[in-house]
């Protein structure tokens, strides 16, 4: 099943490369890193506060990535796309700190939905309505792995390869993932 | 007669908004580049994919797809700024330990400890020859010392410590003599016991 990962070297699109190109450069450095925040910032935020849920928390752990980023940039390989590997950068580092923060709580590695679910009652910046909070109560009831590629497919409508190159996992694998994650969400739904 | 149609539109606008109309017609709105590059196919993923679940999943697709989280204002405006400040910040940090661990690397681990043995031993043998040169100079200064006092002192102290211990010796071999008269110990009798 692994083998179905893509591996094949992506093309870089003009903006990464000049990205990319100029982060090389001492001169154009803070200007290269700069415009990277700003492109990839929005989406880079959505895709952790999905998962943290908490704005604070995913502040923290957004301005850590890219702290990341700016220190291993300059080794980038480009054995994937830019995005792609700061996805992988911003994936990790949130299940991390999830992990973390589960731990300090006391909370077991497996039993975060509750946990998650008063986090985003308490959030200021939640907004949604009682049918749109149900559904999100649902998705936390999903492992964290699950809970990402059911964001990722479903709200950020991201193409399984490109799910497959940041979560390392195979397109096969992915779909049967998402498949049980909606299946879930649905009994969830429709239990009462 | 299409054109006629214009000019006549143009004046109606003139008279009616002469504002607007000396303003530019052409569209400010900008979406990306490859947006309609991407559109078609990426609608057909979504038909595709809300296929895929309709049969066995009604009620999730029935619920308004929306963002119902939020940010504070202007957030993304000032996050590249914020950003930008804590790159600084760990850039300042971390120099001193990339050096440090840099030195520590398994392949400047060997130079870096070489360098420092060989920098120990140098300052030990600098501070030797110091200590003997310093000794060295010591000794010099006090023949210069020497060289300052008056001869005539320096013979006259010698000679008067060397008549003090013959006289001292000279009395030392009376009382001996003395000590064997009064015992009546003969001279040839000692030697032979001896």
């Amino acid at each position: 099943m692994k083998s179905e990962v893509n591996h094949s070297k992506p093309k870089a699109s003009a903006l990464d490369q000049e990205i990319i190109d100029q982060f090389r450069n001492e001169a154009t450095r803070n200007y290269a890193f700069n415009l990277l925040v700003r492109e990839y910032q929005k989406r880079l935020y959505w895709h952790i506060r999905k998962i943290i849920i908490d704005h604070d928390d995913t502040d923290d752990v957004l301005q850590n990535v890219f702290i990341k980023v700016w220190r291993h940039l300059g080794n980038f390989k480009e054995e994937s796309q830019l995005f792609t590997w700061m996805y992988r950068i911003a994936t990790n580092e949130s299940i991390n700190f999830l992990n973390a923060k589960k731990k300090r709580a006391g909370i077991p590695l497996d039993d975060v939905s509750a946990f998650l679910a008063n986090t985003l009652e308490s959030d200021s910046y939640y907004k949604g309505d009682e049918i749109q909070t149900k559904l999100q109560k649902a998705i936390l009831t999903l492992p964290d792995k699950q809970r990402i590629v059911f964001n990722m497919k479903y709200f950020e409508e991201m193409k399984y390869t490109e799910m497959s190159e940041i979560l390392e996992t195979s397109v096969g694998a992915l779909k049967a993932s998402y498949h049980h994650a909606v299946k879930k969400i649905e009994d969830y739904l429709t239990k009462d | 007669m299409n054109n006629d149609h214009n000019i006549n539109d143009d004046n109606d606008l003139n008279g009616l908004a002469p504002k607007l109309s000396k303003l530019s017609s052409n569209n400010p709105f900008n979406p990306s580049n490859d947006y309609f590059d991407s559109f078609t196919s990426k609608l057909q993923n979504r038909i595709d994919d809300e296929e895929e679940i309709k049969s066995f999943a009604p009620t999730l697709l029935s619920i308004d797809k929306y963002n119902p989280f939020e940010v504070p204002t202007d957030y993304f405006e000032e996050l590249p700024t914020i950003i930008q400040e804590r790159v600084i910040q760990s850039k300042e940090k971390s120099t001193t330990l990339d050096w440090l661990f840099w030195l520590l690397r398994p392949r400047f681990a060997f130079s870096f400890i070489a360098i420092i043995l060989l920098s120990i031993i140098g300052i030990y043998y600098t501070n030797n020859n110091n200590t003997k040169q310093s000794l060295s100079t010591e000794e010099l200064s006090l023949e210069d010392n020497l060289y300052y006092i008056n001869e005539n002192l320096i013979v006259e102290h010698l000679t008067t410590d060397a008549s003090a211990s013959i006289e001292s010796i000279s009395d030392d071999e009376n009382s001996i003599e003395n000590y064997l008269l009064d015992n009546n110990i003969e001279e040839l009798n000692l030697s032979s016991e001896l």
